[in-house]
């Protein structure tokens, strides 16, 4: 298990990198953005918004790490959780408000999309918190540099290239139906 | 750990079958509509003009509430018939529903000649064929309260029925 868990909790915490680090790119939009997919009031909503990606980055760059790995995936876990709420309540209101979860470059809605790449992140690290062992590896426990270890980079990779083409087919089909 | 990797790649394997899954679901289903603005994009603001030739802004006229907008012309024999249905309601029903047509003498004649002097708006040619890309007709839009296009198609004697349902 230790091998699966280090491919799915790392190619999470690549997305969440990427996530966040596109936000900070476009801080001032995606600050603002906040307010209209969350139900703060709007000066709460603002500061979250440029606190948020900070935040995110740091959490993403542990979950790679594995550093306190309880502590972060329970973190990761809650966090995620709430992506999912925000993005089920998009869907029942009907209201695909357009979110800079991937900032300026990666246009993006909340809905459906957002709903299954937050349900995949959210499989990716649960199976941490159920089988939690004292053995946690990341990408940096190996020595040997062998053909191994390319493939566990590479299936890692395409983890996260897999979240990222979820999120942005489901949302190009979802804007085809009427 | 070779083991780990291939169970892996299958998990990964099944994600991709089950979006291959979702998307011929989704294309199977769809009635695909090419005319009309683009589903959840925003709708300019135009210049419209109402039947007493007055200017104003097409947000002025949405006024933050979610709006049925229909396109109609004025000699098609479907839109003679949804103008008709027009009479079966009343204004408190219609005031969500709005009528646009080409701003042409003709169509301006024609709407006197009716005594319509409500619900009904004139759009330039322009405005009507390619910024909002409306090209068949009666055509029907639906927005939103913050004039974001939730659902467009060709309309039908229904639409109106099915909107205030």
């Amino acid at each position: 298990m230790a091998i699966i868990s280090l491919i799915f909790t790392t190619g999470a915490g690549f997305l969440l990198i990427i996530s966040s680090l596109l936000k900070i790119i476009s801080l001032h939009e995606s600050a603002k953005s906040v307010h209209k997919i969350t139900f703060l009031p709007e000066k709460i909503a603002i500061l979250l918004g440029y606190i948020f990606p900070f935040f995110e980055l740091v959490l993403a760059v542990f979950l790679v790490l594995r550093v306190n790995d309880f502590f972060v995936n329970i973190t990761a876990i809650i966090i995620i959780s709430i992506f999912i709420i925000i993005n089920s309540n998009a869907i029942l209101k009907h209201s695909y408000a357009e979110c800079f979860c991937f900032g300026k470059l990666m246009k993006s809605r909340m809905g459906m999309g957002g709903l299954i790449q937050s349900i995949f992140l959210f499989l990716s690290i649960l199976p941490n918190i159920i089988y939690n062992n004292a053995h946690v590896l990341s990408l940096f426990s190996f020595n040997g540099f062998n053909f191994e270890y390319i493939a566990l980079i590479t299936v890692t990779t395409l983890w996260t290239l897999t979240l990222i083409l979820i999120r942005i087919s489901v949302d190009k089909l979802n804007a085809l139906r009427t | 750990m070779h083991n780990q990797i291939i169970i892996s790649l299958i998990l990964i394997i099944v994600c991709y079958i089950l979006l291959q899954c979702f998307t011929i679901y989704v294309l199977k289903n769809v009635r695909r509509v090419r005319s009309g603005p683009v589903l959840g994009e925003t709708i300019k603001d135009l210049d419209i003009i109402n039947v007493d030739q007055k200017k104003m802004k097409f947000s002025t006229l949405l006024n933050s509430q979610p709006k049925l907008m229909i396109f109609v012309d004025m000699d098609c024999t479907h839109c003679k018939s949804i103008i008709k249905s027009l009479n079966l309601f009343n204004n408190n029903v219609l005031k969500d529903v709005e009528f646009f047509t080409l701003n042409t003498k003709e169509n301006l004649e024609e709407l006197k000649e009716r005594n319509i002097t409500q619900n009904f708006y004139l759009l330039s040619e322009e405005d009507m064929l390619e910024n909002l890309k409306v090209q068949l007709f009666p055509f029907y839009i639906e927005v939103d309260e913050n004039n974001i296009v939730q659902k467009k198609g060709y309309a039908s004697n229904n639409t109106i029925i099915e909107y205030l349902v």
